[in-house]
C-alpha cells in the first residue's frame, strides 16, 4: 500500500504516489529556478507537456503516475541543467533551497572598506540590497537635499553599521 | 570533450534557424516539431525547445493559436509570422554563405588569390 496525492498539472487531475509527487515537485522548481522571471509561459507549456506525457504513459486517468512514469517523463523534458543556470530571483526561494543555491550570498548589512565615498553606508546598504552603490547614492542624495530624509540618519547608520574587518575586505 | 563542447554550440545557434525552417513548411505544436527535430538529431530532449519558442513568439516571429486535438487538452498551434518569414529568408541566405565560406576556407577558394599555394596533383 501506497499513499498518493491528488495533483494539478496544466489544468488537469492527476493522482500521483508520494515519491513521484516529491520528485516531480524538486523537478519543477529547480527548471523553474533558471527560468528568467518573465517566463511564467514556458514554465506552462512545459508543466503542459508533462501531463501530456503523463497522458500517454498512463492507460486510464484512474491509474497512478508513478516514479518510474515521473522519471522517464522528466528525462524526456531534460535535466535542469539543460535550461540554464540557476538564477536567484527572489528571497522565497533563497529561504527554501538555500544549500542548493551556489550563487547564494550571505547578506551582510556592514560598511565595505574599498568602495566608499564618506561613511561607505551607501555602498553597505547596496551591497545589502545586492544593488548599485551609485544608484542608492543618487537617491539618499536626492533625499536629503530636496526629500525629508535627514542627515542624521546617514550619521547614525554610519555609527550603528560594523564595517567590514580588514581581514574580510572583500577579494573580488 | 572539448569537441563535443563546439558541437553542442553550433547546434544551439542553429536551433533557432532550423524552427523557423519547420514552421514555415505548416504549422505545428511543440511536441511534433520535437519529433522532427530529434528525427534529425538536432536535439536529444524538449525541454530546450520551450524557452526557445516563447522567445520567438515575444520577438514576433511567431504567433500561435488553440487548437482542440483528438486525444487530451488543446494544444499550441505555432505559425510564422510575417515578420517570422521575412527573418527566415533572412537566414537561409546567411546559412548558404556561412556553408560556402566554411568550404572556401576548408578546401581553398575557388578562384584562388594565394599565388603560393600549387594544386597538388
Amino acid at each position: 500500500m501506497k499513499e498518493t496525492i491528488n495533483v494539478n498539472i496544466g489544468s488537469q487531475s492527476f493522482t500521483l504516489d508520494y515519491d513521484a509527487y516529491q520528485t516531480l515537485r524538486t523537478y519543477l522548481e529547480d527548471v523553474e529556478s533558471r527560468m528568467g522571471a518573465d517566463d511564467k509561459e514556458v514554465m506552462n507549456d512545459i508543466e503542459n507537456r508533462m501531463a501530456e506525457i503523463f497522458r500517454e504513459k498512463t492507460p486510464s486517468p484512474m491509474m497512478v503516475v508513478t516514479l518510474a512514469t515521473v522519471r522517464s517523463a522528466m528525462a524526456q523534458m531534460g535535466r535542469p541543467e539543460e535550461f540554464g543556470e540557476r538564477r536567484v530571483r527572489d528571497e522565497q526561494f533563497r529561504n527554501i533551497n538555500p544549500t542548493l543555491d551556489s550563487t547564494y550570498t550571505e547578506r551582510v548589512f556592514r560598511r565595505p572598506l574599498n568602495d566608499r565615498v564618506f561613511g561607505g553606508v551607501c555602498a553597505g546598504v547596496a551591497r545589502y540590497f545586492n544593488t548599485d552603490a551609485a544608484v542608492i547614492r543618487l537617491i539618499t542624495f536626492l533625499l536629503v537635499f530636496f526629500g525629508t530624509l535627514s542627515l542624521w540618519v546617514y550619521i547614525i547608520l554610519w555609527i550603528v553599521m560594523p564595517s567590514d574587518e580588514p581581514t574580510k575586505l572583500n577579494t573580488k | 570533450m572539448n569537441a563535443d563542447n563546439v558541437k553542442a554550440q553550433m547546434r544551439k545557434g542553429i536551433l533557432e534557424y532550423c524552427i523557423l525552417s519547420i514552421l514555415s513548411r505548416e504549422d505545428s505544436y511543440a511536441p511534433k516539431i520535437i519529433a522532427e527535430l530529434k528525427a534529425a538529431q538536432m536535439i536529444v530532449v524538449e525541454g530546450t525547445l520551450y524557452p526557445i519558442l516563447t522567445r520567438q513568439k515575444n520577438q514576433g516571429l511567431l504567433t500561435y493559436r488553440w487548437e482542440e486535438s483528438p486525444q487530451g487538452p488543446p494544444r499550441k498551434y505555432y505559425s510564422l509570422s510575417e515578420e517570422g518569414r521575412r527573418t527566415l529568408a533572412q537566414l537561409d541566405e546567411s546559412w548558404e554563405e556561412l556553408v560556402e565560406q566554411v568550404r572556401a576556407i576548408r578546401y581553398g577558394k575557388k578562384e584562388d588569390n594565394i599565388t603560393t599555394v600549387e594544386p597538388i596533383e
